[in-house]
């Protein structure tokens, strides 16, 4: 039953996505063969968007996979504490992603919002944030990162915290700088998990859908608009259910590309 | 040296409440805003102290938007999600974790592949497929797509739970004569409870915080919480106290969710990959 239920959506959309069909006008469907596909790769539109999914995947898991490995290094020491600080740093990311957006969005706004009033302390003029190309983009970034640095954050901190103390004490001993530390021990003996988590996140951010919904929406123009809302504009504002579909396939090709990345770390990894 | 010490150590507890308001701080300014009157709420510079009121909260419960409705939704719909994943799953993990048959690791990974899928790749053949079958707007078009959803991640987590058990107990068990129904029923399965229950809140919290499924699959009668949480701009502005209401109220079940999973959260988050 269950691959039923995840194959037969695929294999119609593969069917779909070889015809012209749109919902509005009634009528049988169209077969065009990959005229959908090549429609797609001909747009403008279509790489600009890929672009957009690339920029905002690659600098969010960058910059949360920087800070998230920072804070787990500055963090991992005993502390009183602890379980406290903890359970308030998880809680952004357990937050549905579409509240996170909401609560951005209010906090981004241009006359009243609180981010252009701390601004002003510093005498920084307020920005409109989701209304200009150039700041809509890292906005949605910073969102993001809010959210789900802390993922990085506890699995790194986890991983650290299994590491054995005592090949630290011996290097240390043998005159190693943190930074040599942290580049020569940390890192490599961190590397499954670092794996693991770079990838998860990549595919989730890869996806993205709710929070740039209620951001920006995909704009201004086509600004932030990523994969996930292009498919959906497409198919259910537009009703282009052949061509949305068609979109649908080459998104799961990148996707595929990952999960076969990821699962074959993750075999490697349980031995 | 000491002094040196001394200041590492302020220096240590300045960026730790730094990171920790830079967490809380956007949950506790929806959080408070709702709590404000209208002009409170868009108050530039920004009110810090002041008179909690109701008045976000009527708006939302009675006097304008059915609110409590469409929580009641998404409770519908996360418990039947979470029972029917949490049934199918846990026997289907039970067969992966200890019956040995050829192909296992394939059938394994490729549930988890399904979960790699980016949702807007069935999310057109999904809702033509529901349109067809009459389900848009029910609570069964939703608590079977995120049982979809959630299925892959349940065999998952729970396949590492009953891998936790010692095999001996159910040995001793079949040696006494039951059967391997029995042992699961009797024996595994009320050892396995803590997993279950961490396993039925994760899915819980999935349906709960699903937002595009039902954005597409629901309009009016089967409408969630997190579909309604978008629905305060209006043509001029946004209401943005009764938003802010309705995205308290939302969270607060997840926040005291996310309380008692504290200490399963990597390995629910990272599919069992991670034990952390």
């Amino acid at each position: 039953m269950l691959l039923a239920l995840t194959i037969f959506p695929l294999a119609f959309s593969l069917i779909l996505s070889l015809h012209k069909w749109s919902l509005t006008k009634p009528g049988p469907w169209k077969f065009v063969g990959l005229l959908n596909y090549y429609e797609i790769i001909k747009d403008d539109v279509f790489w600009r968007i890929i672009r957009n999914t690339f920029v905002f995947t690659i600098s969010a898991v960058s910059l949360q996979f920087v800070i998230g490995i920072g804070l787990a290094n500055l963090l991992n020491k005993e502390l009183r504490g602890e379980g406290v600080f903890r359970s308030v740093l998880v809680m952004p990311m357990m937050i549905p992603p579409i509240l996170v957006g909401l609560i951005w969005l209010f906090m981004y706004k241009k006359d009243f919002g609180i981010i252009n009033n701390m601004l002003s302390l510093l005498r920084i003029d307020p920005i409109t944030w989701l209304s200009k190309p150039i700041t809509a983009m890292p906005a949605i970034i910073i969102a993001d990162t809010w959210q789900w640095t802390p993922f990085m954050f506890l699995l790194f901190l986890a991983g650290l915290k299994s590491l054995p103390i005592e090949i630290y004490e011996s290097a240390r001993i043998d005159g190693a700088s943190s930074w040599q530390l942290f580049r020569f021990l940390t890192l490599p003996l961190l590397k499954p998990i670092i794996l693991i988590a770079v990838i998860i996140r990549f595919m989730d951010a890869f996806r993205i859908f709710d929070k740039i919904f209620q951001l920006t929406g995909g704009g201004p123009g086509v600004s932030t608009e990523t994969i996930s809302l292009y498919i959906y504009r497409n198919g259910l504002r537009y009703f282009n259910m052949g061509y949305s579909t068609a979109l649908s396939y080459l998104a799961l090709i990148f996707i595929v590309g990952f999960s076969t990345i990821y699962m074959k770390i993750l075999q490697s990894s349980k031995g | 040296m000491k002094v040196h010490r001394y200041v590492l150590k302020t220096l240590f507890y300045i960026v730790l409440s730094f990171v920790i308001a830079l967490a809380i701080f956007p949950i506790y300014w929806a959080i408070t805003t709702s709590f404000k009157s209208k002009a409170d709420a868009l108050a530039s510079p920004p009110v810090w102290i002041f008179k909690p009121i109701l008045e976000s909260y009527k708006y939302i419960t009675y006097a304008r938007i059915a609110f409590p409705r469409y929580l009641f939704n998404s409770l519908i719909i996360s418990i039947g999600t979470a029972v029917i994943a949490i049934s199918l799953g846990s026997l289907s993990a039970y067969a992966l974790a200890r019956y040995d048959f050829k192909g296992k690791e394939n059938i394994a990974f490729w549930m988890l592949s399904t979960r790699m899928m980016p949702p807007p790749a069935i999310l057109i053949p999904i809702y033509i497929f529901m349109r067809t079958l009459k389900l848009v707007d029910t609570h069964l078009a939703l608590i079977l797509i995120d049982t979809i959803i959630t299925l892959p991640f349940t065999v998952w987590v729970m396949r590492g739970f009953f891998e936790d058990i010692p095999i001996e107990i159910e040995e001793a068990s079949l040696v006494d004569g039951c059967s391997r129904m029995g042992t699961f029923f009797r024996v595994v399965l009320p050892l396995s409870v803590p997993g279950l229950i961490v396993t039925a809140l994760f899915c819980v919290m999935f349906s709960w915080n699903e937002f595009l499924f039902a954005l597409v699959l629901t309009s009016t009668r089967a409408k969630t919480a997190t579909v309604a949480c978008t629905e305060f701009r209006g043509w001029m502005e946004t209401a943005w106290g009764p938003a802010c209401a309705a995205a308290t109220i939302t969270i607060i079940p997840i926040l005291i969710i996310t309380l008692f999973l504290q200490k399963h959260l990597i390995r629910g988050l990272t599919f069992g990959a991670v034990k952390g």
